[in-house]
C-alpha cells in the first residue's frame, strides 16, 4: 500500500513506514492507549503552543490535524461506511459533553485516560501539566474570564444539573447545520476551487487570507481522513475471511479514496462524505437529508447502480452508525417541506429515509417530516404509517405555521424562512445560514417563586434573583398585578444579561477560534473572508431555554383565584402551605389543583398562559437590538432539563409537589389535561410561536387510535395543524409502558379510546380495570 | 327528601368515538326512568345529585363528618361510614373533602354553556361528520333542557345525536325530533317479561317509540347492549333482526357488549353491584354475535 503523494501529513505518516507504506496492523489498531493519549495530547498541546504568536486561524488547522490522531477508531464488523471518531479527553470541540466551545477538556477526562493508575509516572506528570494548561486555555475558561459583572452577577451558576437557580448559563455551541448540499455537490475539489478563488479576492486582507489557508489546511486534513479510513478498511478487507465483509470493506475503501480527491458520484460516496464530514466537524445535526442526496440517488437509479433496497440498506447502515455513536439530543435528520433543490427527487428519497426508519426503528435518527399544502401527500400518510408501526418518529412539523413564523421570528423574507429547520431538542435555524445555540436557560417557575418569596429561594433559604431593594415598590403584593409586575421584572432582570452573555459567547469565541470546518459550509463565511461567529454567518441568532412555563401559567392563575378574588387564604398562607411541601394542607392543595390548568380548552387557564408566554417571548426577542445579534429568541423545547430542574424547585402554587419534574416543552403539566384530547390539542395550538424558535409539543396516543381509527387519528392532526399547531411530536404507546401508565395514569389520560355511552376518567378507575383498559388500548 | 328535581347533567365528553358518528362531544344528563342491571353509569340514574365515595383515595381525616347537616356521614372507629340514602345532596362534605374521595354527581349547566363547550370541537366535528350527543341517564326525562341544548346546537349547525331507551311519551319524541340529525335507539330485550325484569320497565312503550320514529322519518341506530346469559339468546337476536328489517327508519344496528368498567361506581354510590355473573366480553364472543345476527339477516349490523 503505497501512498502516491510522497510528502505525507504528520497524521498519516504516523501509520506509515518510513518508505511511506501504510502499516495495516497501526491502521487497524489505531485506538491509542493512555500513555499513546498522553502523548498525543502533549503534541496537541505544543502545537496550539507553538502558535501562540500566530493567526488563530492557522493554530486551528493545526490542532485539527493533530488531534485526528487520537480521535480515529476502527471500522467495525457490519459497517458500511467509516465515521467511528471520539472526542480527544482534551480537543478542539465546538460542541462537547459538558461545556466547550473549543479547546476544551473532556468531563470524563478521567474515565477517557481508564484512571490515572494506568499511566506512567512520565505521563502522569505531563498530563497534570497539560490539565494545568489547558484550565486557563480553554475557550471556554477565557469566555468566562472575559464576562462583565453584570452578567455574572445575573447569572451565577452553569450547574442546572446540580442546583437551583432561576437562570444559568451554558457554553457551548451546538446547532450548527451545515450546507451538506453543496459538500456533496462541490466534493473538496469544488470547496477548494471556491476557497481559492475568493483567497485571490481577498488577496489584501490578512485575516481574511489567513482565514482561506487554514481553510485549504482543514480540507487536506479531512482528505487525510478519508484516505487513512480507506487504508484501514483495505487492511481489513485483506484479512477479511468472509467474503461478503470482505467485499464491503473494498467497496467502502474505494469510496472513501474517491471522495478524498473528487465530488462524490454515488449516492454511498454522498452518504460516506456527509457522515465523516459530520464526525470531523463535530456537528451533530444532518440537515435535509432527501434533499442533498435527491440528484445521487436519481443518477445512481437511471443508472441502474442502486435500486430502493439497496438505498435502503445504505441508509440503515448510516442508522446504525448513528445508533452507536450519536446522540439521543442531536442527529435530527430533515426531510420534506418547501425549499428543497428538486422536490420530486428529493421526496424519492424521503419515502426511503422513512422506510429505513420504519424498520431501523431506534432513538436516533431523530427523523423530521415537513409538510406542506401542496406536497406530495404520500409522504405525510408513509409518516403516518411509520409511527403506526411504533416508531416515535417523524416528528411533523406544519410548514404553513413554521415558515410564517420564521419569517417574523427571525425577521427574515419568505426566501429565507423556506429554509427553517430544526436541530438538537426542536431549536429553528435556518438551513445553513443561521446559528443559534442556547447558551442559556431560565426557569420561570423558579422565577415567580423566588419573587414570591421576595428574593429568597424556597428550595435553600438563600437569597437569589434580582436585588432586594426592587421588591419595595412592590408593597406587600396587595394585588395580583402588583406580583406579576414583580414576576415580570424579575425575568427581565435575567433576560437582558442572559442575551449579553449568549453575544459575548459568540464574540468571545471568535476571538479565539474560527471553527473552519463548519466555515466553510455555512453562509456566508467563504463569500465574506469571515468566520463564522467572526462577521461570516449571514444570520447570528440566539437562544434561551424556557422551562415550567405551563406550571408558572397555571400557578399565577390559582394565586389570582384563590388568594386575590376568593381570598380563600392569605399570599403568606400559600408561601406556608409550599413550604410545607403541602403537609396537612391537603385540602388546600386540592382547591390549588383544582383551579383551570393550561390544555383543557379552558379561556382563563390558555389566557394566563399566553401571556405568560408572551411576555417572555417579546422580552427576549427585543434583546437583540442590545446585542450584536441578528436574533436572540426562546426555545420552548424537549430534553431532560425540565425533570431536572424540576428535582431543584419547590413545591408550587399549581398544586406540584417539591423536586417533581416540570412540564416537557409546550405541554400541560402532567396530568392537567383532563377534557380530553380535542381540548389538549385546542390548547397546545394556542400561543404564538411567530415569537419564539421553537417549541416541542409531546402527544401520546395509543395504537389503538392509530391503527383502529385511523381516519380519526388523521382528522385529530389536521385540525390541530389547521388550528396553528406548528409541530407534534408522537409518541404511539405500546404494551411494554403499561407499567408506566399504571404508576403514571395521569400521563397516559389521551390514550383512552372511549366505549359508547360510557362517563369515566380514566384516573377513577379501579387499578384492575385501567390495567384492562390499557391492555386493550396500548395493544 | 328534596321535593325538587334537581337532574342537570353528570358528565361532558369530548373526543366519544362511540356514540354516533364521528368525533362527538357526549354531554351526560342526570335521571332514568329505567334501572338496567348492567348500566355502565349508575351515578346518572337517579335525578337528585348522587353522592359517591371512593374509600380507595379517603384520608381519613373526616373533617366531612361535621359539615354533614344529616346522619348522612358519620364516624365509627376512625373510619368514614356513608348512608347514601340519608344525603341531602347539600355538597358540603365535597367542599372539604382534602383527597376529592368525595363526589357528587349532577348539577346544573345552562344550555348555552353547554353549547359553548361543545361548539370548541366545531373543526372536528366539521371534519368527521362528528357533533353532539345527549346521552345519559335518560335524555327524554327532561326534554325541555334537551331540546335547549339541541337547538342551540342547529344554530351553530353541530350535527346532534340523542342516545334514547325510548321510554317516554311520543309527544316528548315529536317535540325533539326536529332538532335531531340521529338517534341512537337502545333496545335490551324482546319479550316484556325479561325486559321488566332486568330494566324495571316493559317494553311494549319502547317498541312502540321505534315504530313511531321511524314513521316520522328519523334516522335510527339500534343500539343492543348484549350481556351473557342474560340477552344473548337465539330469541332476542332473531327479534332484533326482524325489528332490523322492519323499521325503515334503522339505518343499521351496532352490538354493544357488556363491560364492567363501570362496575366500581356502584359501591361508591352505596348500591348493591347487580349480580349479573359475568366479566367484559371478549371481542371474539362481540364478532360471533355479529355474525349470528349476521346469518339471521340483520340489517348492517356491527359491533361498537
Amino acid at each position: 500500500m503505497i501512498r502516491e503523494k510522497t510528502n505525507l501529513s504528520a497524521f498519516l505518516s504516523y501509520y506509515c513506514d518510513t518508505q511511506g507504506e501504510f502499516i495495516p496492523g497501526r491502521l487497524v489498531s489505531c485506538t491509542p492507549d493512555p500513555n499513546e493519549m498522553v502523548g498525543i495530547l502533549k503534541d496537541f498541546t505544543s502545537t496550539y503552543r507553538s502558535f501562540s504568536q500566530e493567526e488563530i486561524e492557522n493554530r486551528e488547522a493545526a490542532c485539527v490535524n493533530v488531534q485526528l490522531q487520537g480521535r480515529v477508531r476502527p471500522i467495525q464488523p457490519g459497517d458500511l461506511f467509516a465515521g467511528r471518531m471520539d472526542q480527544m479527553p482534551i480537543s478542539f470541540t465546538p460542541q462537547s459533553k459538558g461545556t466547550g466551545l473549543g479547546y476544551c477538556i473532556h468531563p470524563d477526562i478521567d474515565k477517557m485516560l481508564i484512571s490515572k493508575k494506568e499511566l506512567t509516572p512520565e505521563s502522569g506528570r505531563v498530563l497534570e501539566q497539560i490539565m494545568v494548561f489547558w484550565q486557563q486555555e480553554g475557550t471556554v475558561y477565557k469566555s468566562r474570564r472575559k464576562m462583565p459583572d453584570e452578567v455574572k452577577e445575573a447569572i451565577p451558576s452553569e450547574l442546572y444539573y446540580q442546583e437551583s437557580g432561576v437562570a444559568f448559563s451554558l457554553y457551548r455551541m451546538s446547532g450548527v447545520q451545515m450546507d451538506y448540499h453543496k459538500l456533496v455537490k462541490l466534493g473538496l475539489p469544488g470547496l477548494r476551487q471556491e476557497i481559492a478563488k475568493y483567497k485571490l479576492q481577498f488577496a489584501a486582507d490578512a485575516k481574511a487570507t489567513a482565514l482561506y489557508s487554514a481553510m485549504e489546511s482543514v480540507l487536506d486534513s479531512f482528505a487525510d481522513l478519508c484516505l487513512f479510513y480507506s487504508m484501514q478498511a483495505r487492511a481489513m478487507a485483506e484479512v477479511e475471511f468472509n467474503k461478503d465483509e470482505a467485499r464491503e470493506l473494498l467497496d467502502m475503501s474505494r469510496v472513501l479514496e474517491n471522495i478524498s480527491k473528487k465530488a462524490p458520484v454515488t449516492f454511498r460516496e454522498g452518504l460516506q462524505l456527509v457522515y465523516l464530514y459530520n464526525k470531523f466537524d463535530g456537528a451533530k445535526n444532518y440537515s435535509r437529508m432527501d434533499d442533498y442526496l435527491a440528484d445521487l440517488y436519481h443518477d445512481d437509479l437511471a443508472g441502474g447502480r442502486i435500486d430502493e433496497e439497496e438505498a435502503i440498506r445504505l441508509l440503515s447502515g448510516t442508522w446504525r452508525l448513528m445508533i452507536s455513536r450519536d446522540n439521543r439530543y442531536d442527529t435530527r435528520v430533515i426531510i420534506g417541506g418547501l425549499g428543497r433543490h428538486n422536490e420530486s427527487r428529493a421526496d424519492e428519497v424521503a419515502m426511503l429515509i422513512m422506510e429505513t426508519t420504519r424498520r431501523v426503528a431506534d432513538i436516533v435518527p431523530q427523523l423530521a417530516l415537513r409538510f406542506h399544502k401542496d406536497q406530495n401527500p404520500q409522504l405525510y400518510n408513509k409518516g403516518l404509517e411509520v409511527l403506526a408501526s411504533g416508531s416515535t418518529y417523524p416528528m411533523l412539523y406544519n410548514d404553513e405555521v413554521n415558515v410564517h413564523s420564521a419569517q417574523k421570528a427571525f425577521e427574515v423574507p419568505y426566501e429565507e424562512a423556506i429554509h427553517v429547520i430544526q436541530y438538537g431538542c426542536g431549536e429553528y435555524v435556518l438551513n445553513h445560514r443561521s446559528v443559534g445555540t442556547p447558551s442559556g436557560v431560565i426557569n420561570l417557575l423558579q422565577a415567580l417563586l423566588v419573587t414570591m418569596n421576595r428574593g429568597i429561594d424556597p428550595s435553600t433559604g438563600k437569597t437569589m434573583g434580582m436585588p432586594l431593594e426592587r421588591y419595595q415598590k412592590y408593597g406587600n403584593f396587595e394585588r395580583f398585578e402588583v406580583l406579576f409586575s414583580a414576576y415580570k421584572e424579575q425575568l427581565e432582570y435575567h433576560v437582558g444579561p442572559l442575551a449579553l452573555q449568549e453575544y459575548l459567547e459568540y464574540v468571545h469565541a471568535a476571538e479565539d477560534n474560527a471553527y473552519l470546518s463548519s466555515s466553510i459550509l455555512m453562509d456566508d463565511c467563504i463569500q465574506r473572508g469571515k468566520a463564522i461567529y467572526g462577521g461570516g454567518i449571514r444570520h447570528l441568532g440566539g437562544t434561551l431555554e424556557t422551562y415550567g412555563n405551563s406550571n408558572t401559567a397555571d400557578s399565577l392563575l390559582a394565586i389570582r383565584m384563590l388568594v386575590y378574588e376568593q381570598k380563600a387564604f392569605s399570599l403568606e398562607y400559600l408561601i406556608e402551605i409550599l413550604k410545607a411541601d403541602f403537609e396537612t394542607h391537603t385540602l388546600e392543595r386540592r382547591m390549588l389543583l383544582e383551579c383551570p390548568k393550561y390544555g383543557n380548552d379552558d379561556d382563563l387557564a390558555d389566557q394566563m398562559l399566553l401571556e405568560v408566554h408572551n411576555h417572555i417571548c417579546n422580552l427576549t426577542k427585543k434583546q437583540a437590538a442590545n446585542t450584536g445579534m441578528d436574533s436572540y429568541l426562546v426555545v420552548v423545547i424537549n430534553n431532560d432539563a425540565n425533570t431536572i430542574m424540576g428535582g431543584f424547585t419547590a413545591a408550587s402554587p399549581d398544586g406540584r409537589k417539591a423536586n417533581t419534574y416540570l412540564n416537557p416543552g409546550n405541554n400541560p403539566s402532567g396530568g392537567a389535561d383532563k377534557c380530553g384530547v380535542t381540548s389538549f390539542l385546542n390548547s397546545m395550538a394556542k400561543p404564538d410561536t411567530s415569537i419564539h424558535a421553537g417549541a416541542v409539543q409531546n402527544m401520546k396516543f395509543s395504537k389503538e387510535l392509530l391503527t383502529g381509527h385511523r381516519d380519526m387519528f388523521e382528522i385529530l392532526l389536521e385540525t390541530y395543524f389547521e388550528n396553528g399547531g406548528a409541530q407534534a411530536m408522537l409518541t404511539v404507546t405500546s404494551r411494554g409502558e403499561l407499567e408506566d401508565a399504571m404508576l403514571h395514569p395521569e400521563n397516559y389520560q389521551n390514550l383512552i379510546v372511549r366505549v359508547g355511552g360510557f362517563s369515566e376518567r380514566f384516573v377513577n378507575l379501579p387499578p384492575e380495570t385501567q390495567r384492562e383498559v390499557l391492555s386493550r388500548t396500548l395493544n | 327528601m328534596n321535593a325538587v328535581l334537581s337532574q342537570g347533567i353528570f358528565d361532558i365528553q369530548p373526543f366519544s368515538l362511540h356514540d354516533g358518528p364521528g368525533i362527538r362531544t357526549t354531554v351526560f344528563l342526570k335521571g332514568c326512568p329505567l334501572r338496567c342491571q348492567w348500566c355502565s353509569n349508575p351515578e346518572g340514574l337517579e335525578a337528585l345529585p348522587t353522592l359517591s365515595y371512593q374509600e380507595s383515595k379517603c384520608s381519613g381525616c373526616l373533617d366531612c363528618v361535621d359539615s354533614c347537616p344529616t346522619d348522612a356521614l358519620t364516624a365509627s372507629e376512625g373510619k368514614l361510614v356513608v348512608q347514601h340514602d340519608l344525603c341531602s345532596a347539600c355538597g358540603a362534605c365535597i367542599k372539604v373533602c382534602p383527597t376529592g374521595a368525595l363526589k357528587l354527581y349532577g348539577h346544573q349547566e345552562s344550555p348555552a354553556d353547554i353549547i359553548d363547550r361543545v361548539k370548541r370541537d366545531k373543526k372536528y366535528f366539521e371534519k368527521s361528520g362528528g357533533g353532539l350527543t345527549l346521552s345519559g341517564g335518560e335524555v327524554m326525562m327532561q326534554t325541555g333542557f334537551a331540546l335547549e341544548i339541541l337547538k342551540l346546537a342547529k344554530e351553530e349547525n353541530i350535527h346532534t345525536c340523542i342516545e334514547t331507551s325510548g321510554f317516554a311519551s311520543q309527544e316528548e319524541y315529536a317535540s325533539i325530533l326536529p332538532f335531531v340529525d340521529l338517534v341512537l335507539f337502545d333496545y335490551k330485550h324482546s319479550t316484556p317479561d325479561e325486559h321488566r325484569k332486568y330494566t324495571g320497565v316493559s317494553n311494549e312503550k319502547i317498541l312502540g317509540n321505534l315504530q313511531f320514529l321511524s314513521e316520522q322519518g328519523a334516522r335510527i341506530v339500534l343500539r343492543l347492549p348484549i350481556i351473557p346469559g342474560i340477552n344473548d339468546t337465539e330469541q332476542h337476536f332473531q327479534a332484533v333482526s326482524e325489528i332490523s328489517r322492519q323499521y325503515e327508519g334503522i339505518q343499521r344496528v351496532e352490538v354493544l357488549p357488556y363491560h364492567n368498567w363501570g362496575a366500581h361506581k356502584y359501591e361508591e354510590i352505596g348500591w348493591p353491584e347487580p349480580a349479573l355473573g359475568t366479566e367484559s366480553v371478549a371481542p371474539e364472543t362481540a364478532r360471533g354475535w355479529v355474525v349470528r345476527l349476521r346469518e339471521m339477516a340483520c340489517k348492517n349490523v356491527a359491533s361498537s
